[in-house]
């Protein structure tokens, strides 16, 4: 300090004055300086209030628990070979503020087994994976030489059938509900498109 | 608990850092004039802390900055609050800055050895106004985008290098994406990060030169805790119950159809459309004595106004360590600083005056302006709200296709030189009333509707300045027949017969009012009453009134003397007829003084396009999305 002038004694005020004013700096200064951050706690916290989009721009599909049936592909395009193929799953996007109609969303692998009967077998025979990998959402890959299903990312790797084969994941791939019904005037297969927690060893939505 | 701290303090030195903190020394006792410096140290760790979380919610693009901040304000968990509390904690800030910069010059604290201190507390307030300009563009709406454009145009006039600097400033010819994120990168990193620098600095100078004591001093010597801390605390607690008072200032509003959001914190007007000029555009209150100067100087260069004369001031301000050494400068100084605030506040009063008084032609245009802004930012909401939603194109594309906004539009550059579009009979929404001042065309307010036909029917209607009072029709078979068959022919008949004859010509109009289809006009109503009286209309229509021996309607009539009243008003016949009303199908060679808009219709070149066509079409028949709630 600067100050040339001599000190004066600094009486000790009574000792109650003192903790009340203490107490009372600090209270009202603690309130002072949480009100910044309580003034801003709704916008931090406001993504815990929404819930994922789920996709699909409703064309009038039931519902399962929720989750809206987007169109993959036309059943006659995927051959009854029970080969993985992928597809990409395309839906209307509510982002924050925006809406964007058409979007990619994501991809699925269909698997169709051979079937006799009619589309209700077909419908039976159809199995549809997410891509996601269930270990901690890479995204996997169908390695036809290998014939199975492989993450890039830490090496796990997945039977056609979706059984975990080697590699870290604690559970096998994630299933996707399917079902057939006409769209644009024809078969086609429709996809419950969800995600699901990664890294734990059940399946568990993620709504 | 102790050992930890023994820990740290042998390590960092912490128990001497927190003393020295604390234990700052007060000559004479702890007082209330010296809180201010701690207000404005709390007004800027408030807009540290909301504005960084505001930050995690922006985006800065000229297709997202709106966006995003309208989802802040609307949708997002009391974005309104923090919003507000950002927007007014900066205008306590410029006020907070005044009051501290008078304490300083009357208590004579920018003597020796403090000069230099006071220059760096000058040099803050350049930052903190540059930042409140920067902030201000932010949210790219009308207000901000056109009150910023004045601004960085005044940068182009700096001699020499002026075009260039602007350039850099605005990042590129024009606004655009790259002026957001760099007034952005300047108002969330670049300027708070040299406010920091310099109040460290500040505050690092005020500690080794020590509080400058008001004489004569009042009591023993006191520390900065608790008691100076306790009266900065309530200080503080004071500003921040004034800018909470600021944020919740409009509520309840008068209009309770306005939701929470819209009517709490800091306002949000319309997209910024460089199409559209604002001549509502002010800078923020704290500026507005600048605005006024400008134009208290235009006779002179706007270099004068913008540049050389707030360049004098800030200069003399510089200068008061200096002049101040003396007794009587230092007198100057306390007359010249609240001759400068004085000054301010009356140049601030004189702008607030002519813009509100309302009476002079110039208020009455600002204040039209800004509740046409106003109104347009509602709409834009509303828009934003629908479950159409924002494009990923922005909001201003959502506004271009809505029938509502663009309709009036429209109307005035290519209709209303002729037609009006108001409801004579009641006071209808300003935004869709067009009065022309010398109509000589109809009134198409609810054109096609029932009651728009049931006057078209009418004898004396049909004469006045709504139909065919200025058109040439007035002398046209139209009017004869209305004359006679319909005028004539009720002017004998009372009672139930009058009645009776009413009733067929309203049935009439229903007929025709159906073929419209005006969703407007079939909604809630007993569909099975309705169809009744279109079909007993639709006899009338041929065999009783015979409209169809000149008109055609459906199977009966021929094309060729009078427009088809197939399909009459609806989508189709008025893209038709619009686009070229001497078409065969309409008035012929009958047709007034009408153009057609289509392209190709005409010998010359399309007057709208075909968006602009449906738009229009549009809008005639009301058919625009309107909230559920309304």
């Amino acid at each position: 300090m600067a100050n040339n002038r001599p000190s004066q004694v600094v009486p000790e005020p009574p000792e109650r004055r003192s903790f009340l004013t203490r107490f009372a700096a600090t209270v009202i200064g603690g309130l002072v300086a949480i009100f910044p951050f309580a003034a801003g706690v709704g916008v931090l916290c406001d993504p815990l209030r929404r819930r994922s989009d789920g996709g699909g721009a409703g064309n009038g599909n039931a519902a399962a628990n929720g989750v809206k049936f987007l169109p993959v592909c036309p059943l006659d395009q995927l051959p009854d070979d029970g080969v993985p193929r992928r597809f990409s799953l395309m839906a209307d996007v509510t982002d924050a503020w925006s809406r964007r109609l058409g979007q990619p969303i994501g991809a699925v692998y269909l698997v169709r087994a051979a079937a006799d009967g009619g589309d209700d077998e077909a419908e039976a025979k159809i199995t549809a994976f997410t891509t996601t990998c269930p270990h901690l959402g890479c995204a996997v890959e169908f390695n036809p030489d290998a014939s199975q299903f492989e993450c890039p990312c830490h090496k796990s790797g997945f039977a056609p059938d979706g059984h975990q084969v080697f590699g870290p994941s604690r559970r096998g791939l994630d299933t996707l509900e399917v079902k057939l019904e006409p769209h644009a005037g024809q078969p086609t297969v429709w996809v419950a498109y969800q995600r699901f927690r990664t890294g734990v060893p059940t399946k568990e939505p993620i709504v | 608990m102790t050992r930890l701290l023994d820990w740290l303090d042998h390590r960092t030195g912490c128990r001497q850092l927190m003393h020295d903190a604390l234990y700052e020394h007060i000559p004479g006792g702890a007082r209330w004039r010296y809180t201010w410096g701690s207000t404005l140290v709390f007004a800027f760790f408030t807009q540290v802390v909301t504005g960084t979380i505001l930050w995690m919610a922006y985006s800065p693009s000229t297709q997202t900055a709106w966006e995003s901040v309208y989802y802040i304000q609307h949708e997002m968990t009391a974005g309104w609050l923090l919003r507000g509390v950002h927007h007014f904690m900066a205008y306590a800030m410029v006020v907070l800055m005044a009051i501290h910069f008078v304490q300083v010059v009357v208590d004579g604290a920018y003597r020796a050895p403090r000069e230099i201190n006071f220059w760096l507390g000058l040099i803050l307030m350049q930052i903190v106004l540059a930042m409140a300009l920067t902030g201000y563009l932010l949210p790219w709406d009308q207000k901000g985008y056109w009150a910023t454009k004045v601004a960085t145009s005044m940068i182009s006039l700096v001699p020499g290098i002026g075009p260039a600097l602007e350039r850099l400033v605005v990042g590129g010819a024009d606004y655009g994406h790259h002026t957001l994120t760099r007034f952005f990168a300047l108002h969330a990193g670049v300027l708070p990060g040299l406010l920091s620098i310099f109040l460290a600095l500040h505050v690092a100078l005020f500690r080794r030169h020590g509080l400058t004591a008001r004489q004569p001093l009042r009591g023993p010597d006191s520390t900065f805790w608790p008691e100076q801390i306790l009266r900065d605390a309530v200080m503080c607690l004071g500003v921040l119950i004034v800018v909470l008072v600021l944020v919740l200032q409009n509520y309840p509003s008068a209009d309770a159809n306005l939701p929470l959001a819209a009517q709490l914190g800091a306002p949000l007007s319309a997209p910024a459309n460089p199409a559209e000029s604002y001549s509502a555009a002010r800078p923020e209150a704290y500026f507005l004595f600048l605005f006024q100067t400008l134009k208290l100087l235009e006779a002179f260069p706007p270099l004068v106004g913008a540049l050389v004369v707030p360049g004098i001031v800030m200069f003399s301000l510089f200068l008061m360590p200096f002049i101040g050494r003396w007794q009587l400068g230092h007198r100057f100084n306390v007359v010249w600083t609240f001759a400068l605030l004085v000054g301010a506040c009356v140049l601030t009063g004189m702008t607030y005056y002519a813009d509100h008084n309302g009476k002079t032609p110039e208020s009455q245009h600002y204040l039209a302006a800004v509740a046409e802004a106003e109104a347009q930012a509602a709409r834009t909401i509303e828009l934003a709200q629908s479950p159409a939603g924002i494009p990923p194109i922005g909001a201003l594309a959502m506004v271009a296709h809505d029938a509502k906004t663009q309709g009036p539009k429209l109307f005035r550059q290519h209709c209303a030189a002729c037609h009006s579009h108001f409801d004579p009979a009641k006071g209808d929404d300003l935004t869709q009333r067009i009065v022309t001042d010398t109509p000589s065309a109809a009134n198409l307010w609810r054109f096609g509707s029932r009651a728009w036909v049931a006057g078209l029917l009418d004898p004396e209607a049909i004469v006045s300045d709504h139909y065919f009072g200025k058109t040439k029709f007035i002398d046209g078979e139209m009017v004869g027949f209305v004359k006679v068959n319909i005028g004539e022919e009720a002017g004998p008949l009372e009672g139930d017969e009058l009645a009776a004859f009413r009733r067929k010509v309203e049935d009439v109009t229903y007929t025709i009012a159906a073929e419209a289809q005006l969703a407007y006009e079939n909604a809630g109503e007993q569909s099975e009453a309705i169809a009744e009286r279109v079909a007993a209309g639709r006899k009338i229509l041929v065999d009783d009134l015979t409209c169809s021996s000149c008109h055609k309607f459906h199977e009966n009539g021929e094309l060729g003397s009078a427009p088809d009243l197939t399909g009459y008003a609806s989508r189709e016949w008025l893209r038709a007829f619009i686009g070229d009303p001497s078409h065969e199908r309409f008035y012929r060679d009958t047709n007034d003084r009408m153009p057609a808009f289509a392209p190709g219709g005409d010998k010359g070149a399309a007057r709208l396009t075909p968006e602009e066509l449906e738009l229009i079409v549009s809008w005639l028949r009301r058919e625009w999305y309107e909230p559920a709630s309304k």
